[in-house]
């Protein structure tokens, strides 16, 4: 009931914004985040003499990947992610790798698409800007569970904010990784692993996309409310 | 104190026969060198084609670059599946370097790619054979060295999670590490690669092929093939020589679960080097075993023309799943080596047969025929009944007990277009046999059928039961018929 309200209220104040941004054809930022609800999650792996079972609290997840036309905005405000003025540590060379120039998505680029060529760094940037954060792997995988559809259905891979904890690879080559997982038939989900492992912080890729969360639907309204009067 | 000055002469002694032990070593006199000299790019092929063997006395530093790409292809004929490939086909190139040589490997992922790939050689000492060193994101490509020091033929592979799904897909080929005692040279080397597909689809079923899991984990597939394709090595695509030439064929099989038990119907195999290994371990061998994630050396002499079929002698997997090769020979005949077919007599059974037949006097099969006057039923239904019998133990194991052959491998009877058109064609084919590519209701097939061992009798009653079956024309074929184009009329 609670979160109805809260809801609500988001909608409202994208209703109001978007007389302000409506000249850049943005598309709904939300309105519907998924909430996600506290359960136990079933990890891909084993993780030493830990229960195999995991805690997930409640938390809230955006519906849809950060699109080009949200992305821009933030980078018109933040400088240092221009993509002349991004630092190679924190993006390497493909950042943006399509877009025309700073503020210029040329023609390959649509608005409402997600956004890719994006480092883990500029993702993490991305979600504070906006009062969120990147989800873990733990709450990602959980999310995506439960609401497989509007999950995989863009095929764009996605950070998260401890991509690179597992390690499969190091911890065991070839067929070893099957021994230390939950559920070694899973092979969707070994693939999205071993993606997510062999990703440093700074690569920016044409499939790997992103999408932020918060802990709480009211920390989100509020600084939605920011966001809003940034643009 | 004293033994201090004895030790003196022997120390000079020592450091004398060094100076001489060096001298003879910077003069060359010690045979081929093990230092590394010069950089090369190495020659890399794609199966069946090997690369020419290394001539150098000397290990070099050796360049490899490969880029593994997502790719679509056929798999059979009217059916498509997303390979993950090393270099764009299956199997991936072929490598060859030289024992000693260092070897700087530099893997490249396509942009294109939508996973991780990497590799890991058997040939490589070290963790992972160079899987953890080369995980590489698509777009990005990574350089790893290695020493070729142990020469033989091992497999490579893709070695990213799912391990067993990279491989399923594609990604595999061979490295030789040529010996520095080169093996003897051959007129023809060639380069064949079993490994398996697991399609949601059944055999032949047409279109793009999704990979199965479930087939997969029950380790029953789909498709068992040479060199990635059902008929990659069959038809134009065959294995070519001349009589009196010697082959090496460098043989992998990656499964990723079965094992090749790897045989060429009508060679003997002179010598082979099991598991891919330097030493020959067998002389005069049939069938070689090889694991998955192993390989062998095979070498022989080809002495008869005609066409030799290469299978995996687990048999069903030739007939039904495609492991079927081709291996063309010609020039002249050696009637000595083998002598073809000599005669054809009329066979009335042997002793045995004719206790059986009193055992069981009311036997209705035309092989146990009493009638003296002629062995052959005189009614269309007996003959029919009769051409069905022979059908069932002659043609049913290629053709089918109802007629509609295996897709893409051996042609359909059943409302045959290329049957019905032409029934002197159809006696032709059964008497000698038929090669090469024929199209039956607008499918191409490729394959060998041989002249078949039956009497005209029984021709003209094995068609005529076709020819009545299947919804075919319902044609007669008589003995006469089939003397006819025996002659040659």
């Amino acid at each position: 009931m609670r979160f109805h309200k809260t809801v609500n209220i988001v909608l409202i104040i994208i209703a109001l914004s978007f007389n302000c941004v409506q000249a850049q054809n943005p598309r709904k930022i939300s309105g519907e985040m998924i909430s996600v609800s506290s359960g136990y999650y079933i990890p891909l792996f084993k993780v030493g003499n830990e229960p195999t079972k995991q805690f997930i609290k409640q938390f809230y997840i955006q519906p849809h990947l950060v699109t080009n036309i949200e992305y821009l905005e933030f980078v018109k405000a933040n400088p240092e992610w221009r993509k002349s003025k991004v630092k190679r540590i924190f993006a390497d060379g493909n950042y943006l790798r399509m877009w025309n120039g700073d503020f210029d998505l040329g023609s390959q680029v649509k608005p409402n698409e997600p956004v890719t060529d994006i480092s883990w760094f500029a993702a993490n940037a991305y979600c504070k800007w906006i009062g969120m954060r990147l989800p873990t792997v733990s709450e990602w995988e959980f999310a995506a569970i439960k609401n497989n559809k509007i999950f995989f259905q863009e095929r764009i891979n996605e950070w998260t904010m401890d991509f690179n904890e597992t390690n499969i690879m190091a911890s065991s080559v070839c067929g070893g990784a099957g021994a230390i997982a939950n559920t070694p038939e899973d092979y969707a989900a070994f693939l999205r692993y071993s993606y997510r492992d062999n990703l440093k912080a700074n690569y920016s890729l044409d499939d790997l996309g992103f999408r932020c969360v918060s802990d709480s639907p009211e920390k989100y309204s509020q600084q939605l409310n920011v966001f809003v009067v940034k643009k | 104190m004293s033994k201090r000055i004895v030790q003196k002469p022997l120390l000079i002694v020592f450091a004398a026969m060094l100076t001489i032990y060096t001298v003879i070593l910077a003069s060359g006199c010690s045979g081929d060198s093990n230092k590394i000299e010069g950089v090369e790019y190495a020659n890399l092929t794609y199966a069946p084609d090997v690369p020419q063997p290394i001539l150098r006395d000397h290990p070099s530093k050796v360049i490899v670059n490969l880029e593994t790409m997502q790719v679509e292809g056929r798999l059979a004929d009217g059916v498509k599946y997303n390979f993950w490939t090393f270099g764009g086909k299956v199997p991936g190139e072929f490598i060859r370097v030289r024992e000693g040589d260092e070897v700087e490997f530099h893997l490249d992922n396509s942009p294109l790619c939508s996973v991780p790939h990497s590799i890991d050689l058997h040939a490589v000492s070290g963790p992972g054979g160079g899987a953890s060193a080369s995980q590489t994101m698509p777009g990005h490509s990574s350089t790893f060295t290695f020493k070729a020091d142990h020469p033989g033929l091992y497999i490579y592979h893709c070695a990213t999670q799912p391990v067993p799904l990279h491989i399923a897909n594609g990604m595999y080929g061979l490295i030789y590490v040529e010996p520095k005692k080169a093996l003897p040279q051959v007129d023809h080397e060639y380069y064949i690669m079993q490994s398996e597909f697991y399609t949601t689809g059944d055999y032949g079923a047409p279109g793009l092929q999704d990979f199965s899991l479930d087939k997969a984990l029950q380790e029953n597939p789909t498709y068992v093939v040479f060199n990635g394709s059902v008929g990659a090595l069959t038809g134009d695509n065959a294995l070519q020589a001349k009589v009196g030439e010697s082959i090496r064929l460098f043989v992998g099989n990656i499964g990723p679960n079965l094992s090749s038990s790897f045989h060429i119907i009508g060679v003997v195999f002179d010598k082979v080097y099991m598991f891919g290994g330097t030493e020959v371990t067998q002389k005069n061998v049939q069938t070689v075993s090889i694991p998955a994630g192993g390989a062998a050396i095979v070498e022989f002499k080809v002495k008869v023309p005609g066409t030799y079929i290469i299978v995996d002698h687990s048999i069903f997997r030739a007939f039904n799943k495609g492991a079927v090769g081709m291996l063309t020979v010609t020039g002249a005949e050696n009637k000595e080596i083998f002598s073809g077919k000599h005669s054809d007599n009329l066979f009335y059974g042997s002793d045995l047969d004719k206790k059986l037949e009193n055992n069981n006097s009311d036997s209705s099969s035309p092989t146990a025929s009493t009638s003296s006057t002629n062995n052959s039923p005189t009614s269309i239904d007996d003959i029919v009944a009769a051409g069905k019998q022979i059908f069932s133990r002659t043609c049913f194991a290629c053709h089918q007990p109802d007629g509609k052959g295996v897709p893409n491998v051996f042609p359909p009877l059943a409302q045959s277009n290329f049957l019905n058109a032409d029934k002197d064609r159809a006696i032709g084919i059964v008497l000698h046999g038929k090669t090469g590519t024929v199209t039956v209701n607008k499918k191409q097939y490729n394959n060998v059928m041989p002249a078949q061992n039956l009497s005209d009798d029984q021709i003209a009653a094995v068609l005529t039961y076709v020819y009545h079956s299947f919804g075919n024309s319902g044609k007669v074929v008589t003995k006469e018929d089939v003397t006819k184009v025996r002659n040659g009329k």
